[in-house]
């Protein structure tokens, strides 16, 4: 009797520490959400939220606050990203859990793995020194630091993202599909795409979009090659737009926060509520595709 | 006499260095259900793994020997496996029905193949799913995502999936065992019909079924082929001991 009763205490102490820890995380959360917050709101009594979000004139020192550019230019830089990161992500995916031998492929898992914890700050200086000045001569422009150099840069940091899950979500895919595709006559090309990807959408589809989240909050690389021009790029030609300089919410963010103070204070705290929101709009999609992942299996 | 449809002759199977198949030889007979029996691990299931080339997708694996179908050495590396496979149908032991609709499971072999024309289409998927037992089931829902079917439907699935393909043989192994006795029944029924037309392997390890559903019956221990008989003959009259011994349950 006693022994039971000794287990069930160390069950209820047990459940109090993971309980407790839980509730940390979740008080860290919620503390930064309130602390961005509050500091936002003293920008709202001079300007009103539509302005601050649709206006492309962003002048401190004149009490001016407008986002837009720099919402497009994060917009535009992630869509880039995606666009060039996510094939790339996808195909060395399919590489890696379906064509290579095992020794290649978890050499390439093991290079794109490394890929992730390499510091942003590395890429940034990667693009500053190569990538800038090779779209300068590519493109045989003034500056390279570009949009469009910004977009490269984060496609190759959004690669592990894409790869590390999508191959864990093709590997999940039980064998007995695979060989109920292929005792059909079908061949190994026809059972990935056909039965394998389908069968892994949601997990493959929660890669990308977590690797479109990614883009969007990357700030140091985005920072060091992206020029931060405080203006709103020219949108037609869309190449215009990429090939010129351009600053992202990020990045608006930390060029401006450390000698920000006032209201111009809170128009930087404004721009993370903004940030804040794209990001939980990526997070809820994420949520809806898992969701309907797990009812279909 | 009676067509043969496979002829095995000193088969050799190894998983690296362990030797799953012994030098097996077999005469699988044509329009004929033929059970494979045994305790697990005697390879009964590889076996049947030959006869698709479905081994082939496991590493290290090397065969030796022949096995002829209609005459033709089917593991010479001049053969094509994918055109084998359409030959040679297979169904599983888990129902594996592909997270697409009905009718898009059982078009999924033919499209492989590169039949496009819907009417065509059309038409294999009513066919297959009636000789499946399946069509009056579902035939007011073909566009219903087949993982929402019970597990007795899936299998049926799987099995029209099979005949889709209009093969020649269809290997099913194991194909009850996630079955309840009813689904069970309704799988054994349709292979009694099936085997007019279609070549039957079947590997169980119910004894029951063995007896039920299959013409001849194999055998197999620790890789070898200890007696294929009649099934009739091995159930009532096992010329092995160790045959006897198994079939009445002392061992296995």
């Amino acid at each position: 009797m006693n022994g039971i009763r000794t287990k069930l205490r160390i069950d209820a102490i047990f459940k109090t520490i993971v309980f407790f820890f839980t509730i940390v995380s979740v008080v860290a959360l919620a503390a930064i959400l309130i602390f961005t917050l509050l500091k936002a709101i003293p920008l709202f009594q001079e300007v009103n939220l539509i302005d601050f979000i649709t206006s492309d004139v962003w002048s401190p020192s004149t009490n001016q606050f407008g986002i837009a550019s720099f919402i497009v230019a994060s917009v535009l830089t992630t869509i880039l990203a995606c666009l060039i990161g996510i094939p790339i992500g996808l195909y060395t995916a399919i590489f890696i859990s379906e064509i290579a031998p095992k020794k290649i492929a978890s050499l390439v898992l093991f290079a794109v793995e490394i890929l992730a914890s390499i510091p942003s700050v590395i890429y940034g200086f990667f693009g500053l020194t190569v990538m800038v000045p090779l779209v300068q001569q590519l493109f045989n422009i003034r500056s390279g630091t570009t949009l469009f150099t910004a977009s490269i840069i984060l496609a190759l940091m959004i690669l592990p993202t894409v790869v590390s899950l999508s191959t864990s979500a093709l590997k999940a895919v039980p064998k007995t599909i695979d060989e109920g595709s292929l005792a059909l006559g079908a061949t190994k090309m026809q059972t990935i795409l056909k039965t394998k990807i389908p069968y892994a959408k949601s997990g493959i589809l929660t890669s990308c979009l977590l690797g479109l989240g990614r883009a969007l909050g990357e700030t140091m690389a985005v920072m060091l090659v992206a020029g931060n021009a405080n203006m709103m790029p020219q949108l037609f030609p869309i190449s215009e737009a990429y090939l010129s300089s351009g600053r992202t919410l990020t990045g608006n963010i930390i060029m401006e926060l450390a000698y920000a103070s006032g209201i111009h204070e809170a128009a930087l705290f404004a721009t993370g509520v903004v940030l804040f929101i794209f990001v939980c709009i990526i997070n809820i999609v994420i949520l809806r595709v898992k969701k309907r992942g797990v009812a279909h299996s | 006499m009676e067509e043969i449809k496979f002829d095995v002759k000193n088969l050799n199977l190894f998983y690296g260095d362990f030797q799953a198949l012994k030098n097996l030889n077999i005469e699988i007979k044509a329009n004929r259900v033929t059970a494979l029996i045994g305790p697990s691990g005697c390879g009964k299931s590889t076996f049947l793994r030959t006869l698709n080339r479905m081994n082939d997708l496991v590493d290290g694996v090397k065969t030796n020997g022949e096995i002829r179908m209609d005459g033709k050495n089917i593991l010479s590396d001049k053969v094509n496996t994918i055109e084998l496979r359409t030959k040679v149908g297979m169904v599983f032991q888990k129902p594996n029905p592909f997270p697409m609709s009905i009718y898009d499971n059982i078009a999924y072999g033919p499209r492989c193949q590169g039949i496009k024309d819907k009417k065509v289409l059309d038409e294999l998927v009513e066919s297959s799913l009636k000789a499946a037992a399946l069509w009056d089931d579902v035939k007011d829902r073909l566009n219903k995502n087949a993982m929402g079917m019970s597990g007795g439907q899936q299998q049926r699935l799987c099995i029209a999936r099979a005949i889709a393909m209009k093969p020649e043989v269809i290997l099913m192994d194991e194909p009850t065992s996630a079955l309840d006795p009813i689904a069970t029944q309704k799988i054994e029924e349709l292979i009694d019909v099936l085997k007019k037309e279609y070549t039957i392997l079947i590997v169980t390890h119910s004894m029951q079924q063995a007896s039920r559903v299959s013409d001849d019956t194999a055998f197999f221990l620790l890789g070898e082929i200890v007696e294929f008989d009649t099934t009739l003959n091995i159930f009532s009259n096992p010329k092995n001991k160790k045959t006897e011994e198994y079939i009445t349950g002392r061992f296995g």
